[in-house]
């Protein structure tokens, strides 16, 4: 970028800033505040002659184009998911599990959370939140617990296992695909992490329920009440829930091996939602219509929306702004960066937060800094910065409506800042500690 | 806010499917014995249909069959001739099968009468024959079921399994086997039990659960979504209890299960989902009042069927 002129770039970060406001305070549906960003912003730039070449427009197409992997993934594993989802298998599993805590809240607590995180990991978040949540109030009323510690453990829990693997999250694979992170490298880099958070979210909401989630009945009757569920009553169909966990499993392999293989992601899983629509006996126009599109348009008018503003060289001036701060110190860097990025996840929304940042970061790496450590830090606090508020992720917002809408409880801000916020807390430190432990001890597999 | 408005429907179809599995009643049957089948025939087209199925029935629960025809049958001069054919075709085939002698007293009464009096003589287990009863598919079989199943119907002891349209190869339709799920025709534990006696080893049985406006128990405030007014029928105990029931017993006898969710009037949609491929459809008959809601639903069903029928 060459002499970067100040007046498209305030324009621009204004158009963007009030993007996000419009997301974050919920002035207008998300998809078109992302679409009316893009659209203002795509204008503003043709009149301010920001978009260069012989066609300036097709620049609009480019950036399109360089993320049309991370849509195809995602529209590729929506699909996997929806039918996956529908089958029953992992309604089945939760019930299961549940029973095998015979309803001691000792069990039942940490069970939760497992299921949370290991859902989130092969079903992404708003899949695996809707079953878990809608698990944990059917099975409180049975035991007659309060169901909000549990509800806070899918709304917090959930964010952990979005870092479990590059398909986890939307974040994750966004951050990942840019980065061009091998799949292996989550394994490695990121469970950890996301198994450590989540033990850490476990211990301090467990901590702040601890009054709550003591068992008000006999283990007997509790015992007998979740013996009295019966798990087959979700079962759809048992051929499509062996078919359904085979095709997530090989999705998962090939995700794996994909760099090998020398194709993308976006193949993968397009390959594994083609293999589900054609074995799962389902409807194609059923499960195609289970596809969020809604979230497809968003990543549309985000990307053009976040290209313009980086043409503009705004994103530039930010990434030197941190650079100027810190230098070369990655310490530095990672606690500037770290918070500000958990902070304004828990704000906005963690999708445009990663959106904006990646070229951000691809800035600071230009400069000379090291990789590695950027990239996984950005991941991890994407993710876990969506636990301080009720809105700061999907997670949250689903568990807490759900908890809302069938029980009539709902959860302030208040409250879910206080665990949320002490959560997210203990995750920065988490995070810091974590990625400057890898970054002395050399265990960032090189990218 | 449109994201959320999807949720909640997603939120309380996953809520109803966990309440079903809260709620499922213990639903147990034992599947039925059947040691002797009453194989009635009538010289019409459907005959090959209706032994067919009678066959595979017999071979696979080591039954016998009694095969009896009507007086006014098409074959009506060389009938008994007829029935021994049949008879000594189907003992070629390894089948223990005798013809049942229509008693002279009989002869003045209705086939419907002989067909009762002959179940009632045999102590039979099952009836099978076609319908309508001693015509031709081809002639009035679209437009009726004929008056004798109409009062086998109401009248049988045992249950009755109807041959309808002629099949090359009825056994066929004993590979794959159609029970519905809707308050009008709620199966319950025998429907579900004859369902086991029928599939075919290997084969799969097929759920459907039709919502219309028919749920006693689904909430007027939901919002307009079959989903989830069928699952809202589903956490009904012992529809729940049913499914789960069936779920586990084809696991354990390695049958394929499948539960599809339909919406929309009960016998269109029933007949539909029936009639696309070569299966045979189990329905309750009960109460077997004839004035009844329940007995006409099925009557109506088992003339949109091109499928075999059992009414149990």
């Amino acid at each position: 970028m060459e002499n970067p002129s100040l007046l498209p770039m305030l324009v621009l970060g204004f158009v963007l800033i009030a993007t996000f406001l419009a997301i974050a305070f919920d002035w207008l549906d998300k998809t078109v505040a992302a679409l009316l960003g893009a659209v203002t912003a795509v204008a503003l730039a043709m009149v301010m002659g920001i978009y260069h070449g012989e066609k300036p427009y097709l620049t609009v197409h480019e950036f399109i184009h360089h993320d049309l992997g991370v849509i195809g993934v995602i529209v590729g594993t929506s699909i996997i998911v929806a039918i996956a989802a529908d089958s029953g298998l992992f309604h089945f599993i939760a019930v299961r599990l549940v029973k095998t805590t015979r309803g001691r809240s000792a069990l039942l607590h940490p069970a939760i959370m497992a299921a949370t995180v290991g859902f989130v990991t092969f079903l992404t978040i708003a899949p695996g939140v809707l079953i878990m949540a809608s698990l944990v109030l059917v099975i409180t009323r049975a035991l007659d617990d309060d169901p909000r510690p549990y509800i806070v453990t899918v709304a917090i829990g959930a964010n952990s296992g979005a870092l479990m693997t590059f398909a986890s999250g939307i974040p994750t694979l966004m951050i990942g695909t840019s980065a061009g992170i091998p799949y292996v490298q989550f394994l490695v880099v990121s469970t950890p992490l996301a198994l450590i958070s989540a033990v850490v979210a476990f211990i301090v909401i467990r901590r702040f329920y601890a009054k709550a989630l003591s068992a008000n009945a006999e283990p007997a009757a509790r015992a007998a009440r979740v013996a009295e569920f019966d798990e087959w009553a979700l079962v759809r169909d048992r051929t499509l829930f062996y078919r359904s966990a085979i095709i997530l499993l090989g999705t998962i392999v090939g995700f794996a091996l994909a760099q090998k293989l020398g194709v993308g992601l976006d193949y993968i899983a397009f390959a594994g939602a083609t293999a589900a629509l054609l074995f799962s006996g389902q409807s194609p126009e059923e499960a195609i219509r289970k596809v969020k599109w809604t979230i497809i348009l968003f990543f549309v008018g985000l990307f053009i929306l976040i290209g313009t503003v980086g043409e503009t060289g705004l994103l530039e001036v930010l990434a030197e702004g941190i650079y100027g701060l810190s230098g070369d110190n990655m310490v530095l860097v990672l606690l500037l960066m770290v918070p500000f990025v958990f902070i304004t996840a828990g704000i906005v929304d963690n999708i445009p937060v990663a959106a904006t940042m990646i070229p951000v970061v691809q800035s600071m790496i230009e400069k000379g800094l090291a990789a590695e450590p950027l990239w996984w830090s950005l991941i991890a606090a994407c993710n876990l910065g969506g636990n301080p508020t009720p809105v700061g992720s999907i997670a949250a917002v689903i568990a807490l409506h759900a908890l809302e809408k069938e029980r009539g409880i709902s959860i302030g801000w208040g409250e879910y800042l206080k665990v949320g916020g002490t959560v997210t807390l203990f995750q920065i430190i988490l995070v810091l500690v974590y990625m400057n432990l890898y970054r002395i001890f050399d265990l960032f597999p090189p990218l | 806010m449109s994201e959320i408005q999807s949720d909640d429907k997603d939120i309380r179809t996953n809520v109803e499917r966990f309440e079903a599995a809260a709620r499922a009643s213990k639903v147990e049957f034992e599947i039925p014995r059947i040691d002797r089948i009453l194989l009635v025939l009538d010289g019409s087209n459907q005959d090959a249909t209706s032994e067919g199925l009678a066959t595979v029935l017999a071979r696979s629960a080591e039954a016998e069959l009694r095969i009896f025809a009507a007086d006014g049958s098409r074959r009506d001069p060389d009938r008994k001739d007829y029935l021994d054919r049949r008879a000594e075709a189907l003992r070629e085939n390894g089948i223990r099968a005798e013809v049942e002698a229509l008693e002279k007293s009989a002869e003045n009464l209705k086939a419907y009468e002989q067909i009762l009096a002959a179940a009632e003589r045999t102590s039979c287990d099952l009836m099978v024959l076609c319908a309508p009863y001693l015509e031709d598919f081809d002639s009035l079989g679209r437009e009726s079921v004929g008056t004798t199943l109409d009062i086998l119907m109401c009248r049988s002891a045992v249950p009755v399994l109807a041959a309808r349209e002629p099949r090359d190869d009825p056994g066929r339709c004993l590979e794959k086997i159609l029970l519905p799920i809707t308050p009008f025709l709620d199966p319950g534990a025998r429907a579900a039990a004859w369902t086991f006696r029928l599939v075919r080893e290997g084969g799969h049985i097929q759920l459907l659960a039709i919502t219309g406006d028919e749920w006693p128990e689904t909430p007027t405030d939901m919002p307009e979504n079959a989903e989830i007014r069928v699952a809202a029928g589903l956490h009904r105990a012992e529809a729940a209890g049913l499914i789960a029931a069936m779920q586990r017993r084809s696991a354990e006898a390695g049958l394929g299960c499948r539960m599809d969710l339909a919406s929309g009037e009960v016998v269109k949609v029933l007949a539909e989902w029936a009639n696309r491929e070569e299966l045979t459809v189990v329905v309750p008959c009960c109460p077997r009042d004839p004035v009844g809601t329940a007995y006409q639903r099925v009557q109506a069903l088992v003339r949109e069927l091109r499928n075999p029928v059992l009414i149990v």
